[in-house]
Parts: structure tokens; sequence; C-alpha cells
């Protein structure tokens, strides 16, 4: 940016930000106090002082909250990094609610094209997946068909993709109720989905998790890891088999074997963390 | 040894880059009123990286005390970013920590510290989380935050710790991580903020070493940087909050901190001074302050640094005056 036009911004911040202070001093609710937040918000999205008086002109207005709901959409669009405004947005949607004429007219769906839209800006924007969370449980969905296939697609399209994992445990398994046709049916999704993308963290983490959550031996397992991590051919394609399949050997107390798996990942398969692995080793032979 | 090529730490460029921060030119600048909002952190980040690096003598400690006590909001007990901002918990812990490293606690007094104390009370929930202003956002940031207050203002009880604890313990993921509120996605900042709130409730043994496993692979090869979430790129903050981890939990040595220091010294502006998220980017006092502090968890010696305490984010003489929480040992 050049020097004459930095400092016209720079005026054009500090006389927004003046007049916001002034507004906010003589607590004055007005339609001129709201378009000064929103030029303050165009300035500076993250300007929570803002956001915060902001909403108290519209309680105080009576505005119309919808349409300040669409408002927040192309703030949203405009702020991809942003994250008060996904706060402001539960807070206007909760002001809907408290309201039973306007609750009848809220309607759920209403929020997915935003979601879409945003997911498609990108696909692991934190803010937006935290959003997600307070929208299913606030409005229960997590039974939903259509937030499930919400997250299997995202998955489908690309099987890195941490946060979708995270909230498909969360749909599925965070309520400690899934029922056994469900678990049955993520374990098939998991082996079809390891064997596309056998080095894949999130995945082995949600195939764990659901084990954990079952409270399941993990020596189930044991045959398919063995597919990714065959100690005896010595063709690994997975470090996260091999490292199942040591917490397998010490689930089963086979000492000798789960410091062969540890043995390898720190010669070769994970030596980063050699550390983690000779602690292990360590842990499991004082237990003996 | 490393064939890697080490660049070197420009100390003295640093310290002049954080003085520069609030020079006359900068002012003039769009960027420096864009983070107004963020002042006083941004303050604490300038002044905690010149501490690391043993040189707080290089700002005026009385205009930097003065700003501080400017932002004190009377009507709340809390600190604000900037003079006519909401006060907010963040903000408050700043402010505090900034006193704290000038030994200047006590620009406060009694009355002023117990309406701080006050405040962040104000906030606590019946779940033993907290939210950071009247806006209501809740965040497991501020358990930390607010536990870290009320340390230093000698107010922390059992009752605090151990809902606050429980409540921590509830956000923790399948996977061993913590995110910002029960069930949230594991991210390093949230875990850091969580390990750090359960240090000061004296409850670090909840844990279990799935913790530091989770945090052990943050680190991204070939560049030896940490990323903040699973298949995400390595950005030097994460360095910072996974590295704070660790030392807290004691498990440093399972990662490659020869690889992280490299990484980090790769982020430095070697003309101006100043560290960025990643290498060739732009610079900020955020990514400098904690690069600098990761050089000095990682080697403080080799770096001619002060030590730092991983959980208060403090020199490590500053913190040792602070008095922690303690289970009772009675039973």
């Amino acid at each position: 940016m050049s020097e004459p036009c930095q400092i016209m911004y720079s005026e054009e911040y500090l006389s927004t930000m003046s007049s916001l202070k002034q507004y906010l001093e003589t607590k004055t609710y007005t339609e001129e106090a709201l378009q000064v937040t929103e030029e303050a918000l165009s300035l500076l999205a993250s300007h929570y002082t803002a956001w915060c008086f902001r909403l108290d002109i519209i309680k105080h207005l009576g505005k119309d909250l919808f349409e300040e709901l669409n408002w927040c959409e192309e703030v949203a669009i405009a702020n991809e990094k942003n994250y008060q405004i996904w706060n402001y947005r539960q807070r206007v949607i909760e002001l809907i609610l408290e309201d039973p004429a306007l609750a009848a007219q809220f309607q759920v769906r209403r929020e997915l094209p935003i979601f879409q839209m945003m997911i498609s800006m990108d696909e692991k924007n934190h803010h937006v997946w935290l959003y997600r969370n307070w929208f299913v449980k606030r409005f229960e969905l997590y039974d939903d068909a259509g937030e499930l296939e919400f997250v299997n697609k995202l998955i489908d399209k690309d099987a890195r993709n941490n946060s979708a994992w995270t909230h498909k445990f969360f749909l599925l398994f965070s309520r400690n109720d899934a029922a056994e046709n469900i678990v049955a049916q993520e374990l098939d999704f998991c082996r079809e989905k390891i064997a596309l993308c056998p080095q894949n963290p999130s995945l082995w983490n949600y195939l764990l998790g659901i084990y954990a959550s079952q409270e399941r031996l993990l020596v189930e397992l044991k045959d398919f890891c063995g597919q990714y991590a065959n100690i005896n051919d010595e063709e690994i394609k997975s470090s996260f088999a091999l490292e199942t399949l040591a917490k397998i050997a010490v689930e089963q107390n086979d000492v000798l074997l789960a410091c062969r798996y540890y043995d390898l990942l720190l010669q070769k398969y994970d030596p980063i963390r050699a550390s983690y692995w000779n602690y292990l080793s360590k842990k499991i032979l004082l237990n003996t | 040894m490393s064939n890697d090529h080490t660049t070197s730490f420009e100390k003295q460029l640093h310290i002049k880059y954080i003085q520069n921060l609030d020079s006359k030119v900068t002012k003039e600048t769009y960027e420096y009123w864009l983070l107004e909002h963020l002042r006083l952190n941004g303050l604490y980040w300038g002044v905690m990286a010149l501490a690391t690096m043993n040189s707080k003598e290089s700002l005026p400690e009385e205009e930097v005390v003065s700003f501080v006590l400017s932002c004190y909001d009377a009507t709340t007990g809390g600190f604000a970013a900037y003079p006519g901002h909401d006060a907010h918990i963040l903000t408050t812990l700043s402010g505090l920590q900034i006193l704290l490293i000038y030994d200047r606690l006590n620009a406060l007094d009694e009355s002023q510290k117990a309406q701080t104390a006050e405040f962040v009370l104000s906030l606590r929930l019946d779940d033993g989380s907290f939210t950071g202003d009247r806006f209501g956002e809740i965040d497991t940031r501020f358990v930390f935050v607010a536990v870290y207050v009320l340390t230093i203002l000698q107010r922390m009880t059992t009752e605090i710790a151990e809902s606050s604890q429980n409540f921590i313990m509830d956000c923790q993921n399948f996977d061993g991580g913590f995110g910002m509120f029960p069930v949230a996605e594991s991210h390093a900042a949230q875990v850091y903020t969580c390990v750090g709130a359960l240090a000061l409730c004296d409850s670090l043994s909840s844990l279990s070493d799935m913790t530091a496993s989770w945090l052990s692979e943050r680190q991204v090869l070939p560049l030896g940087g940490f990323n903040g979430r699973p298949e995400k790129l390595p950005d030097l903050c994460y360095s910072w909050w996974v590295l704070l981890s660790l030392v807290a939990l004691n498990k440093a040595h399972w990662i490659n901190t020869e690889k992280l220091e490299s990484f980090i010294l790769g982020c430095q502006d070697l003309e101006d001074g100043g560290f960025a998220d990643r290498p060739g980017n732009q610079t900020d006092v955020y990514h400098t302050c904690f690069s600098i502090c990761g050089l000095a968890l990682a080697s403080a010696d080799k770096y001619s640094l002060e030590e730092v305490d991983p959980v208060l984010c403090l020199p490590k003489s500053v913190a040792s005056k602070l008095k922690l929480y303690k289970k009772s040992s009675i039973i």
C-alpha cells in the first residue's frame, strides 16, 4: 500500500473508531450508531467491542433479526478467518428462538447454504466447524441423515480432512449410544478408507476412537492391521497399523512382540519420535 | 551433526523490531490501527519477547505500566485491549502478565485487585467453564486464563480447581487432544490451555500419555515445524503451543528439538527482524514472541536467552515468585 493510501485509510479508521467510541460512551442506540458499527466491522471484523455494541443496538431498535442473519453471512464470507461472527450469529439465533412468533418462522435448514459456502472456501475452517458443533447440539441433528451425508461427502472428497472425521465421531459416538449396526457400518467404512489411504492419522484416530468408545478389544483388528504392516516380509504400508499392532501386543501381554514393533517404528517408520517408542518399550518391560 | 543450513539467531535485530512496533512511523500505518483490539495482548507479546532476550529495559517501563493501567476498566475490574474497548478475560491476563514482568503488580491497589478477581469470578459458569466477557463465548482458553488470573491474585480455591479440572477433562477427545469445548476438534492451542489449566489446578496427573503422544505427532517433516491439527501445514505458533505443552508434561524429548529450532530460525526476517508464521511471510509481534520463547524453551543457553516457564509463559525468574494452588495433602 502506498504512503498516501495508508494515511487515508488510517484517517478513515481513526474517524470511524472515534465515532464508535462516542456512541458507545453515550449509549446511543440509533440507526446512525448501527451504521457506524457496520463501518467499523468492515474495517476490522475482529473488533469485538463493535460486535457487542451492535447486538445491543439491534435489540434496542427491534431490528429484523432475519435481515441481520443475512448481513452476518456477507461479513462471514468476506472474513473467512474471523471467529467473532459465529458467536454473534449464535446470539442472533438465540434471540429469534426466544420469541415464539419469530421462532415459528425460523427454519433450521436456513443455515445450510452459508455452511456450504464457507466450507467450500475452506474445508477445514475451524470456526465454521465449531459453529456446526453448536448447530447440531442446539437443533438435535445427531441422527439427521442430511448431516451425515454432508460429512461423508467431505470425507469422500478429502480423506485427510481431520475436521470432518472429528465431526463424524461427534455425530455418531459422542453420546455413547451408537447402535450395533452403526458401529459395524463405521468399521466397514474405516476399512474401505484405510485401503485407499493407509497412512492417514485422522482415519486411524477415528477407528481407534470407536474401539475405545465401545470398550472393544483391539485384537479384532489384528489381521486387518497385518495387511498394512507385515513384519515378516517387512512390508509396512502404514506406521499407524504398526502402532496398532503394538497396542494389540500390549493388550495380549506379548511384551517381546510389542518391543519388536516399537523397534521398527523407532528405527525406520517413525524415527522422529524415537524417544516415545523407547518410552513405551521401557514401560511394558517394567510392567512384566 | 545436522547437515541443515543453520541460521543464526539475530537477537539485536529482534530487540530493535519490537522497539519499532510503537514508533512514530509505525503509528502512521494502517496495520498499526488494525491491531488496536489486540493492543494490550500485543504489548505482552513484545514485553515477553524482550524479557526472554534479557532486554525488557528496551521499552520505557513507566510508559508501559501507565498504558497497562489506562486499559483497566474501573466499572468491571477487567482490562480492555485498548482504552474504551470492552474488558475481556484474555486482555486482563495480558495486563497482569506485563505488570508481573516489570515487578509492578502493586501498581494496582488492593481494591482494584479484588475487583479484577470479582470480574473473573463473575464469568464463571455452573459447569466449571468461564466465558470471556459479557458476550458469553465459552472456550477452554478462558478456563486457563481465569485460573491463571486467580492464581496471580491469590484467589484460587479448591472448589474452583475441582470444577475447572472437571470441565477441562470433559473437553478431552477420542484422539487424546482437547478442543475449545466438549466434542470440539482437538487443536494444539486448546491442548496447551487445557494442560496449563490442569497444571494450575495441580491436576496434571489426570492426563494419560495419549495427550503427549497426540502432541508429538504434530511435528511435520522435513522442516520440523509443528501443525495445530493432523494434516495441516506447520505454523510457528503451533511450535510454541506444542512445545510448551510437552515441556509442561516433561515429554519434550518426544520430538526432535534440533529440527524444531531450525524451523523457527528459518522464520526470521534477517533484514528487519521479527518472525513470521512461515519462512518468507510477513512478520508480526505474536509470532516473534512465540519464536523467541520457543527457542528459550528448547535451548535457552544456546541462544543466550532467559529460561521460560512452560505453564505461565513468563521468564522463570518472574514465575518462581508466584504461589501456585496445590491440592490439600490432608485425606
